[in-house]
């Protein structure tokens, strides 16, 4: 039978028992290693820290060719893939689907990790505010109004909200339709936000912007306040991140969401979604903002807990923490979507060959095969995704204890950071728990 | 999101069937016997009232596990039952259904099934380690799922 249009297909195996026990073990002794030794004077400061970037390097991503060759590329593969959703079948050969779940959703992540703020530098609709403020003649920093103070980085977080909901719950996900209606929705946002408030809004409401600028942390590319380009350690990196309202919303919903992700599938899950006579796109979506509310809870909890040192609010203490959850939604991504990302990845890279659904193969790739090489390998994946975790929760643990001796005064510094290092562990071990009962 | 692009990577391409028919097929379903012999029927799809599985094509078969399926209308048992098989091996579908039926198989790559009205026997094979849902398509029953390792 002729049958080769699959995205996604088969689903990792769970984890083996004793990697995640190793795993959760690990985590738990690092925590509290680094808690007994690390240092007790701050180490990472965003203003001062990092090795200026060398001449050649800050030259050229500075260049205003480097910069427009980006934004033309980034404007010229939306329209593609638009033409795609608006021309091309409604079936899953279409590319649309993989660009938009595979590529921009995970693939932000290593692209990210690799270049910094990746989808800053393409991002079409960004591209697109500031080719109008060619035309105007305006600046396009600057909109109507400045965005007021207390929006922070909400926008981005209900964007987010938005985008998981689509991709999770939703149950036509895989149609074209609601996918240009989401999209449709997005960049008018975005072009009626950025003529108001300025190009800042794409900093605040932008979902894939802020996730990928969050990432972007995790980079070795950084810039100081006046816009230097530096180079330095991730950990130093994830310092710069500026917190705000609303960031603890953002991580949260980066964070439940992926959880959510492996939860649903659980086979218990399965099954009770299968019998159930309850309607399965609320329940889904109800819980999916539990598995949210969860986490923005419990980090909120653990760090109001602890006074804070003279000068910081204790209000702000969750956002001046969320930073360092980040590389544990890292960590757990790549976990999560290592084999979908590299095996659906060449897929759509396939099927972007021929976006009308013709038979055309305009880029070269349409004869590709994908490549199974690591589905075929279950231990070395295995291995990998709690390398993966581990490795972001340590990450995560040295950039709270670094901001703790900053925020925290010199008595407390120890005992108020326990709360969110126990919160710590806690995402871990239910992340590896899901990679095992998955 | 796997499955649910997945459930719609087969939908789509149980209906795209016709509108692509010069693709390579890439099907690693071994549906027994051989669609290679057309001269006789095919035993995994007509072996209606013979509940013993395809006599010709390989004595095999029986060192895999069998799972039996029962079609009624909408309604389908089991229901997300997962079973543990090994990479490779054979897997017997004893399948009693009152409808004709589609099985959508989502491997990688995917892979259908398609159940004739009565009882019959077909041999799915997984090449890769994994958590394969087994779908059936009129009514997105999730009718189990192999552990393949």
């Amino acid at each position: 039978m002729v049958f080769a249009h699959g995205v996604g297909g088969a689903q990792d195996l769970p984890i083996p028992a004793e990697l995640a026990i190793a795993g959760a073990s690990a985590a738990l002794a690092i925590s509290f290693i680094v808690l007994a030794i690390a240092w007790r004077t701050p180490r990472y400061d965003a203003a001062t820290s990092g090795r200026r970037a060398p001449d050649w390097l800050g030259r050229l991503v500075d260049s205003p060719y480097f910069e427009w060759t980006l934004r033309l590329l980034g404007l010229a593969f939306f329209a593609y893939v638009a033409v795609a959703a608006v021309f091309g079948p409604d079936l899953l050969v279409n590319p649309t689907f993989g660009v938009v779940y595979v590529l921009l959703w995970v693939g932000l992540v290593p692209a990210s990790l690799l270049f910094g703020p990746f989808y800053k530098a393409v991002n079409p609709v960004r591209t697109l505010h500031l080719l109008f403020s060619l035309l105007t003649g305006g600046d396009p920093k600057r909109g109507l109004n400045d965005l007021p103070r207390w929006v922070g980085y909400w926008p981005a977080a209900a964007g987010l909200f938005a985008f998981v909901w689509l991709e999770l719950v939703y149950p036509d996900a895989t149609y074209l339709s609601p996918i240009r209606l989401w999209f449709a929705i997005y960049v008018a946002v975005l072009l009626v936000g950025s003529a108001l408030f300025g190009s800042v809004w794409f900093e605040r409401a932008d979902p894939f912007e802020v996730y990928s600028s969050l990432v972007g942390h995790l980079s070795i590319f950084g810039r100081r306040e006046d816009g230097l380009l530096v180079l330095r350690s991730p950990l130093a990196n994830l310092d710069a991140v500026q917190a705000g309202p609303g960031l603890v919303a953002v991580v949260s919903v980066l964070f439940g969401s992926t959880a959510f992700d492996s939860f649903k599938d659980m086979n218990a899950w399965l099954q009770f979604s299968q019998t159930t006579s309850l309607p399965m796109t609320w329940v889904n979506t109800v819980v999916m903002l539990g598995f949210c509310l969860v986490v923005g809870l419990s980090l909120t909890a653990a760090t109001v807990a602890a006074a804070p040192r003279e000068g910081v609010r204790r209000s702000d203490l969750p956002a001046l923490f969320a930073h360092s959850v980040v590389p544990i939604i890292v960590g757990y991504m790549v976990a999560h979507y290592l084999t979908y990302f590299v095996e659906s990845g060449q897929q759509t890279l396939i099927q972007l060959s021929d976006p009308l659904g013709t038979g055309a193969n305009l880029l070269g790739t349409g004869d590709g095969e994908v490549n199974y090489w690591l589905s075929a390998h279950p231990t070395f994946l295995a291995v990998t995704k709690v390398l993966a975790v581990v490795a972001g929760h340590v990450v995560g643990v040295v950039a709270a204890h670094d901001r703790a001796m900053k925020v925290l005064p010199k008595r407390h510094q120890l005992t108020g950071q326990l709360p969110l290092l126990v919160v710590m562990v806690f995402y871990t071990i239910t992340g590896l728990y899901l990679l095992f009962g998955a | 999101m796997r499955r649910a692009l997945a459930v719609a990577a087969v939908a789509a391409a149980a209906l795209a069937l016709t509108g692509c028919g010069s693709e390579e097929p890439t099907v690693t379903t071994e549906e027994t016997p051989a669609t290679s012999t057309p001269s006789e029927p095919t035993a995994s799809e007509s072996a209606s009232e013979s509940p013993s599985e395809s006599p010709s094509e390989d004595s095999t078969d029986d060192s895999g596990p069998a799972i039996e399926i029962e079609i009624e209308g909408d309604a389908i048992e089991p229901r997300g039952k997962r079973i543990e098989v090994k990479a490779g091996e054979p897997v017997a579908l004893e399948v009693e259904s009152d409808r004709a039926a589609e099985l959508h198989v989502h491997s990688s790559p995917e892979q259908v099934l398609d159940v004739k009205k009565g009882e019959s026997t077909m041999r799915l094979i997984i090449e890769r380690p994994g958590i394969v849902d087994v779908e059936e398509h009129d009514t997105g029953i999730v009718v189990f799922q192999l552990e393949v390792r």
